[in-house]
């Protein structure tokens, strides 16, 4: 292989595993939403093949392009070094509160289309506070039942004596996750960390504008494999 | 031996240019930072999480986009392009803005191939209005669109008033960026030198095809991370309720959101669903989001730097951004 293209192979090879890894273990849930998953399959591919035909070809002949810099190199490798020296990347209460707030999300990406009687989440709860006409189509009112999943944001900004639990909702990646936020009452006064993972089955209750839940039972639970709705 | 040194010596300077405003904006975030008094590991989670996925989701289609303007450099005949470079400027203009549909890319694959239609002698107004118009004029962007605002009865709306309003700025913003010859509009730099990637016979253009999508994906992917770290720190550190809470004024209210499209980096096939998130603000101001975005962001100006020279950013952000304003409000009034 001649010197100008070992560089170039070793950092497209690099690549190539992270993509493989990503997809193989399952993290790639954690920085690429549902919907554009193929973008790590096709750029795996991509990759993979470049990595080959760099190395076939480089072999052959003394032209795989300029020489280029050990600065770029290292450059083009700092995302990959970063998320194996970072203990656990993760969106949580920091990024939530970052990111648009809960006055910005409540009707976000339009209407979840689910029939009377579904479970319902936090998007649905959140469009549920903005919506009264899509409260009263599925039914969401005083009372309704639900089972979420999500992290302690914090104490509530808008109810007293509740926390927000929180969760991303992702379209294409991380990049434009946004928060969607749920006013928990706890049975007790229990406290949980931010960023505490937490299971709560109870009831809507309305709280002025908004909707909170008055939960029957709490508990600590593992991040999901999958963190994004 | 003289020729290997300065062949890295010029290599090198390109990123040398690079490291420098990077390293001036690594140590504004790390003092913004500290004046937010984020300097706990959450702060490093967040900005990993939205560092890496912005590479992860851009990185294919840089690739992608390398590998399109190598296949132009080396199997597109000079006579074949020679059809199109006969066209009258008049002509090529609207028909590189136009072609866009033809490639469906986000804005990461666009600049790589429209940095090599110039250099292959494409009028540069037709090249830069097509590196603009693709990533909004684009089936899978207009559909995204679609099926993010139609909940919302918006949704033919919203793609009408973005392929319009991507059309025009781009056709506008070619015509007035392009009236310079190639040269002084591109970068110089050694990627992609006809003298370096002579391709004679069906080995000789494989090699070179793989010559070619090296210097562009490398030369590119750089300024990529750079724009994405930078974007990421950014989102990491500044709320965005800071903006927010001018959205009741229109003209304010829309160079709010244009500030969020450049900071946020978003890839135009998702932005929508991020745009209609933005609630009070009204109408005008999200499709200024979703225009202005994809013409300019952290991470094209990065790109764009690596291929246009520097007073580039400049001007298309001086005609660009008053166009899309003044289209924002139009949008805003006809649908009243």
């Amino acid at each position: 292989m001649n010197a100008g293209a070992w560089p170039k192979t070793v950092v497209l090879a690099l690549w190539s595993l992270f993509f493989l890894w990503l997809l193989v273990s399952g993290k790639v849930n954690v920085y690429i939403g549902p919907r554009t998953y193929w973008v790590v399959l096709f750029g795996a591919a991509c990759l993979v093949a470049a990595t080959v035909g760099n190395v076939v070809l480089s072999r052959r002949e003394d032209d795989a392009g300029d020489r280029g810099s050990w600065g770029g190199y290292a450059l083009m490798l700092l995302p990959i070094v970063l998320v194996f020296v970072v203990p656990e990347p993760s969106l949580g209460s920091l990024a939530a509160s970052r990111k648009a707030s809960g006055g910005v999300v409540s009707a976000a990406a339009g209407a979840p289309v689910r029939e009377p009687g579904d479970e319902i989440s936090f998007q649905e709860i959140s469009y549920a506070v903005a919506s009264e006409g899509y409260a009263a189509a599925l039914g969401i009112g005083d009372g309704y039942e639900v089972d979420l999943t999500g992290f302690v944001a914090g104490p509530s900004e808008g109810v007293a004596d509740a926390i927000d639990l929180t969760r991303f909702s992702i379209f294409c990646c991380a990049a434009d996750a946004v928060p969607y936020t749920v006013p928990i009452r706890m049975p007790e006064r229990t406290s949980f960390e931010p960023d505490t993972w937490l299971r709560v089955r109870g009831s809507l209750a309305r709280d002025g504008a908004t909707y909170v839940v008055v939960a029957d039972q709490v508990e600590a639970v593992e991040v999901p494999s999958r963190p994004y709705i | 031996m003289a020729t290997t040194e300065a062949t890295v010596h010029l290599a090198d300077a390109p990123l040398r240019r690079v490291l420098a405003p990077a390293a001036a904006g690594g140590l504004i975030l790390l003092f913004v930072a500290r004046l937010f008094g984020i300097t706990d590991v959450a702060a490093a989670q967040t900005f990993t999480i939205i560092f890496t996925a912005i590479v992860v989701e851009a990185l294919p289609f840089v690739l992608l986009g390398a590998l399109v303007s190598a296949l132009l450099e080396v199997y597109v005949s000079d006579d074949a392009l020679g059809r199109l470079k006969r066209l009258p400027p008049a002509l090529q203009l609207p028909a590189g803005a136009l072609a866009g549909v033809a490639f469906p890319v986000c804005e990461c694959g666009s600049v790589p191939v429209a940095r090599r239609l110039l250099r292959r002698g494409v009028h540069p107004a037709a090249g830069i209005a097509f590196m603009l118009a693709s990533p909004i004029f684009n089936p899978i962007v207009l559909v995204s669109t679609w099926v993010a605002y139609s909940p919302r009865d918006l949704g033919v709306q919203m793609v009408a008033g973005r392929a319009a309003l991507g059309l025009v700025v781009a056709v506008i913003a070619g015509w007035a960026l392009g009236g310079e010859a190639t040269e002084e509009l591109l970068r110089v730099d050694q990627s992609g030198s006809p003298a370096t990637h002579d391709h004679t016979g069906p080995r000789s253009k494989v090699t070179s095809l793989l010559g070619h999508l090296n210097d562009d994906f490398f030369f590119m992917g750089k300024f990529l991370v750079i724009g994405a770290a930078l974007s990421a720190g950014f989102q990491t550190l500044l709320p965005q309720s800071l903006v927010a809470g001018v959205a009741r004024s229109a003209v304010i209210g829309t160079l709010a959101l244009m500030a969020i499209a450049y900071v946020s980096s978003l890839c135009s096939e998702a932005d929508a669903f991020v745009a209609v998130s933005f609630s009070q603000f009204g109408i005008g101001s999200q499709l200024a989001f979703l225009v202005f975005g994809p013409i300019l962001d952290f991470k094209l100006t990065f790109l764009y730097g690596a291929a246009f020279r520097r007073r580039f950013i400049g001007s298309l952000a001086l005609v660009t951004a008053p166009l899309v304003v003044a289209g924002a409000f139009i949008f805003e009034v006809l649908l009243r």
